[in-house]
C-alpha cells in the first residue's frame, strides 16, 4: 500500500517548494542583517581579529 | 558606568595554545608532501601505464583514493585545524577549552591518516569515494571529531567576548555538518574487521554517498576555509572584512543552500529527475552565496592593494580567493544538465576539482601558513623571494594542470559523443579516445611535479625560518581580556534591546540548532528519493533475472571493489545519445538494485561496465586483466598478475552472503548456507570453459575466476 502511494507520487511540486524555501531563508537574512541596530555590533564584531595580542601591544 | 561594562569583571590574563597550532601546521607540511607525491605518481601513471609495476599496492585503483584521501582528510585538515586554533582562540578571546582534548584531536587524526595510509594501497576499502576507509577508522574519525567538537563549543562557551565572530559560525557549522555527513554515509554492516557492506544500494547509496561527498567539499574544503578567510585577510591586510553584513548572509545562504546541490553529481543517471533537478537548481543558486563571499573577501583588501607586490601571504590568500571565485562559478556551471552531459566522467571534472583543491585550499593554506610561522616562532620570514618563487611556481603549476585536464576532457567529451552521417558513433572504440588525450596526462604531471617543486620550496623556506627563531623556553601568546559574563536566557530577555542580535550571533547552541536545522531541510529533502527507490522498481520485472549476485560473483565483485576499478570505470549509463549509443540501454534502479555499495563511479578512464557482462566471452576477460594491451591495443590499464596467483577466501562466503541477506538482497537459508559449495561448482565452469580455450594454469581459487564471473553478470538485471 505505502510502496504504491509512494510509486504514485509525483515530487516535481518539491523544486519549487524549495526555490520558495530558499527565497525565504535569502529575504529573511538580509532583512535580519539591514537592521538598524545591527551598525554597532557589527563594526565591533568586525573588528575583532585586528585587535592586538597581549604581546604586541 | 554603562550597561556593557557592568556586565564585565576586571582585566584577565591568560595564555594562547600555540603549542597545538604549531603542531598542526608542522604536519600539514609533512601530509601535504605526501598527497602532493602520490597525486604525481597517480598522474604518470595514467600517462605512462608502465608505472603501475604490476604491483598490487601501487596500482593506480588503490593509489588514487590513497591521495585524494591524504589531500583532503590529512593536508587540508591539518591545515584547516592549525588554523582554526589559531584564529578560535583569539577572536574568543580564550584559551582553548581543553588542552588534553586538543592533543587527542592531534595524535587521534595522526593515526587515522596513518591506518589510511596503510589500508588503502592493501585494498581494504569500503569503495566509495571520499569515504573508502574502512568501518573501524570511520569509529575513530567520529570519536576525534566529536573530541575536536567538544573542544570547538567549550571553547566558543568560555569565550571572554559577547557575540562570536563571524569565522567561528563558519567552523561551528563545519563541526556539526560533517559530524552528521559522516554518521550517516558510513553505517555500513561489519563482515569481518577489514570487511564491511554500505548498508545502503544503488540509487540509496548514491544519494546517500553524493549528499555526502559533495557537502565533504562543502563542508570540509570550503566552510572552514571560508572561516580561515574572514580571519587571515583581514589580519594580513590589517583591515577590517568589508562588509559583515554580506559575511551573515554568506553564511546562511551557503549552509542552507549547500546541502541541497548532491544530486547534481547523478544528472541524467537512474535516480528521480525531480531529485535531479532539485540538486540543479540548488546548485546554480550557489553562485549567490560563493561570488558574495569571494567578492567580499576581495574588496576587504581595498586600500591595501600594494601589499599584493610586496607581501607574499596576500598574494596567496588573493589567488586563492580568485580560484575559489573561478571554482564556485563553474561549479554551478557544470551542474546544469546540458553542460554536464559533456563534461561529467571526462577530465574536465578533474580540472574542476584541481583548481578548487590547489587554487583555493592548497594557496590559502599556504598563505595562511607563511603567516603564521613568523608569528608563532617570533622570528621573521627567512626569505620573501623564495616565497614569492613559490607562488609563482605554484600558479604555473596549477595552470599547466588546469590547461591539459580542460582540453582533454572537452576533447574525450566531444568525441564520446560524436556521430557521422548515418548516426553511427564517430569514434566507436572507447580506446581511440583515450589514446588521444594521454600526452595531456604527460602536461598534467608536468604542472603536478612544478606545484609540488614549490611547495618543496616552501619546506625549505619554512624550517629554515624555524631555525632562525630564538631558542626560548616554551612561548605562549599572552593576552588579556575583562572576563564577560553570562547572563541567563531570562535576564537577557528582560533586557537589552539588541537580544535578538545577542540570540543568534552570541549564543552559540542556539546558532548551532539553527544551523542544524538550515542543513536538516535540504537534507531530508535531498534524500527523499531513498524512500521512494524501492517503489521505483518495476513490480513486473523478471525476478529470475534480476537475482541477486551469486556467491562467486559477490566475491568478484568485492575483488572489484578492493580494485578500486570505480576510479577508472562507471557502472551508470546515463540518459543521453551519447551513452545508449555506445553502451546499449540506459540503466535502470533495478540494475544496481542489490548492489552494496553502488559502483557507478565518477570518471571514465576506461568504458562504463554497467552492461558489460556477456559482451565478450570468459578467455576475452582473463587475457585482458593478465595484460590489457593483449585485447585492446593503446589501452592504459594496469595489469593484474596477483588475480591469477592469490585465492578467493571461499571460507567467508557464507558470512558474506549472511551479510547481503540482513541486508535486504534476497537470499534463502538454503544459498547462505551452501554459499562456498555454489562457488565452487560455478567457477569449475568457468575453469572448464577456460579450459577448452586453451587455458592452463587456471585454478577455481584464482581470483581472476570470481572477477570473471562478476563482470559477466553485470547488465544482466533490469533492461538489456
Amino acid at each position: 500500500m505505502i510502496r504504491q502511494y509512494l510509486a504514485a507520487l509525483h515530487w516535481t511540486w518539491l523544486p519549487v517548494i524549495s526555490m520558495f524555501l530558499f527565497l525565504a531563508v535569502f529575504l529573511g537574512v538580509c532583512i535580519w542583517v539591514y537592521r538598524k541596530e545591527s551598525t554597532e555590533i557589527y563594526r565591533s564584531l568586525s573588528a575583532l581579529p585586528l585587535q592586538k595580542e597581549g604581546d604586541q601591544r | 558606568m554603562s550597561k556593557s561594562d557592568s556586565q564585565m569583571e576586571h582585566m584577565e590574563t591568560f595564555h594562547y595554545d600555540d603549542e597545538i597550532v604549531k603542531r598542526f601546521t608542522l604536519v600539514t607540511l609533512l601530509w601535504g608532501l605526501v598527497a602532493f607525491l602520490v597525486g604525481l605518481y597517480v598522474a604518470l601513471e595514467m600517462a605512462f601505464h608502465q608505472l603501475n609495476f604490476g604491483i598490487s599496492f601501487i596500482t593506480f585503483g588503490r593509489l588514487r583514493p590513497l591521495h585524494t584521501n591524504a589531500a583532503i582528510f590529512a593536508f587540508a585538515g591539518n591545515a584547516i585545524f592549525a588554523g582554526i586554533y589559531y584564529s578560535a582562540q583569539r577572536v574568543l578571546k580564550t584559551r582553548m577549552f581543553s588542552d588534553k582534548l586538543s592533543k587527542f584531536h592531534f595524535w587521534g587524526w595522526q593515526a587515522i591518516i596513518v591506518a589510511a595510509a596503510l589500508t588503502l594501497p592493501l585494498g581494504l576499502t569500503q569503495g566509495k569515494e571520499y569515504a573508502e576507509l574502512e568501518w573501524p577508522i570511520d569509529l575513530m574519525i567520529a570519536v576525534v571529531w566529536v573530541a575536536f567538537g567538544i573542544n570547538l563549543i567549550g571553547t566558543v562557551i568560555q569565550r571572554r567576548v559577547k557575540h562570536i565572530y563571524v569565522a567561528v559560525w563558519f567552523y561551528i557549522a563545519t563541526f556539526v555538518t560533517v559530524a552528521i555527513l559522516h554518521v550517516v554515509n558510513s553505517v555500513s554492516i561489519p563482515v569481518s574487521l577489514f570487511k564491511s557492506y554500505s548498508a545502503y544500494a544503488g540509487v540509496s547509496d548514491a544519494l546517500v554517498q553524493w549528499w555526502y561527498g559533495h557537502n565533504a567539499v562543502a563542508f570540509f574544503l570550503t566552510t572552514p576555509f571560508l572561516g580561515l578567510m574572514y580571519y587571515f585577510i583581514p589580519k594580513a591586510v590589517n583591515r577590517p572584512v568589508y562588509s559583515y553584513r554580506l559575511s551573515v548572509v554568506h553564511f546562511w545562504t551557503l549552509v542552507f543552500i549547500y546541502i541541497w546541490a548532491g544530486p547534481h553529481h547523478l544528472l541524467n543517471s537512474a535516480v528521480p529527475d525531480w531529485a535531479q533537478t532539485v540538486g540543479m537548481a540548488f546548485s546554480v543558486m550557489l553562485w549567490i552565496p560563493s561570488w558574495g563571499g569571494m567578492i567580499n573577501g576581495l574588496l576587504t583588501i581595498r586600500g591595501a592593494w600594494d601589499k599584493l607586490r610586496t607581501d607574499p601571504v596576500v598574494k596567496f590568500l588573493a589567488l586563492a580567493l580568485t580560484f575559489y571565485g573561478m571554482s564556485t562559478f563553474e561549479g554551478p556551471l557544470l551542474s546544469i544538465k546540458s553542460v554536464n552531459e559533456l563534461g561529467h566522467y571526462t577530465d574536465w571534472i578533474i580540472a574542476h576539482v584541481h583548481s578548487g583543491a590547489l587554487g583555493w585550499n592548497g594557496f590559502l593554506s599556504f598563505g595562511m601558513i607563511y603567516f603564521l610561522v613568523p608569528v608563532l616562532w617570533r622570528t621573521e620570514l627567512y626569505s620573501k623571494r623564495l616565497a614569492n618563487l613559490h607562488f609563482w611556481t605554484g600558479t604555473i603549476g596549477i595552470l599547466l594542470y588546469v590547461i591539459s585536464m580542460y582540453t582533454a576532457g572537452i576533447t574525450q567529451g566531444m568525441m564520446w559523443r560524436e556521430v557521422n552521417a548515418e548516426g553511427a558513433l564517430a569514434y566507436p572504440d572507447f580506446v581511440q579516445t583515450v589514446i588521444r588525450i594521454v600526452p595531456l596526462y604527460a602536461i598534467r604531471a608536468l604542472g603536478g611535479a612544478v606545484y609540488l617543486g614549490g611547495f618543496v620550496v616552501m619546506i625549505y623556506n619554512i624550517l629554515k625560518t624555524i631555525q632562525l627563531a630564538p631558542k626560548a623556553e616554551k612561548q605562549e601568546t599572552r593576552d588579556e581580556f575583562p572576563r564577560f559574563v553570562q547572563k541567563s536566557f531570562f535576564s537577557e530577555l528582560s533586557e537589552a534591546k539588541s537580544f535578538s542580535h545577542r540570540m543568534l550571533e552570541g549564543m552559540p547552541m542556539i546558532l548551532t540548532v539553527l544551523a542544524v536545522v538550515a542543513i536538516s531541510i535540504g537534507s531530508v529533502i535531498s534524500l527523499a528519493p531513498m524512500v521512494a527507490t524501492n517503489a521505483m522498481v518495476q513490480p513486473n520485472y523478471d525476478k529470475e533475472l534480476n537475482r541477486p549476485y551469486t556467491p562467486l560473483q559477490l566475491a568478484g565483485r568485492d575483488i572489484y571493489v578492493r580494485e578500486g576499478c570505480y576510479t577508472c570505470h562507471s557502472q551508470m549509463i546515463r540518459k543521453t545519445v551519447g551513452d545508449v549509443l555506445r553502451y546499449g540501454q540506459e540503466s535502470r534502479i533495478e540494475d544496481s538494485m542489490y548492489d552494496h555499495p553502488f559502483q557507478w563511479g565518477s570518471r571514465r578512464i576506461g568504458p562504463d561496465l554497467a552492461r558489460e557482462g556477456k559482451r565478450y566471452n570468459h578467455l576475452w576477460h582473463y587475457r585482458h586483466m593478465k595484460d590489457p594491451r593483449e585485447v585492446v591495443a593503446g589501452s592504459v590499464m594496469p595489469t593484474y598478475p596477483w588475480l591469477y596467483k592469490d585465492k578467493v577466501d571461499f571460507g567467508s562466503l557464507q558470512k558474506r552472503i549472511s551479510a547481503m541477506k540482513t541486508l535486504g538482497v534476497p537470499y534463502s537459508d538454503e544459498e547462505v548456507v551452501n554459499a562456498e559449495t555454489n562457488a565452487r561448482s560455478e567457477a569449475e565452469a568457468i575453469l572448464k570453459d577456460l579450459s577448452a580455450d586453451g587455458v592452463t594454469h587456471a585454478k577455481v581459487e584464482h581470483e581472476i575466476i570470481a572477477l570473471i564471473a562478476y563482470l559477466q553478470k553485470l547488465g544482466q538485471r533490469g533492461g538489456q
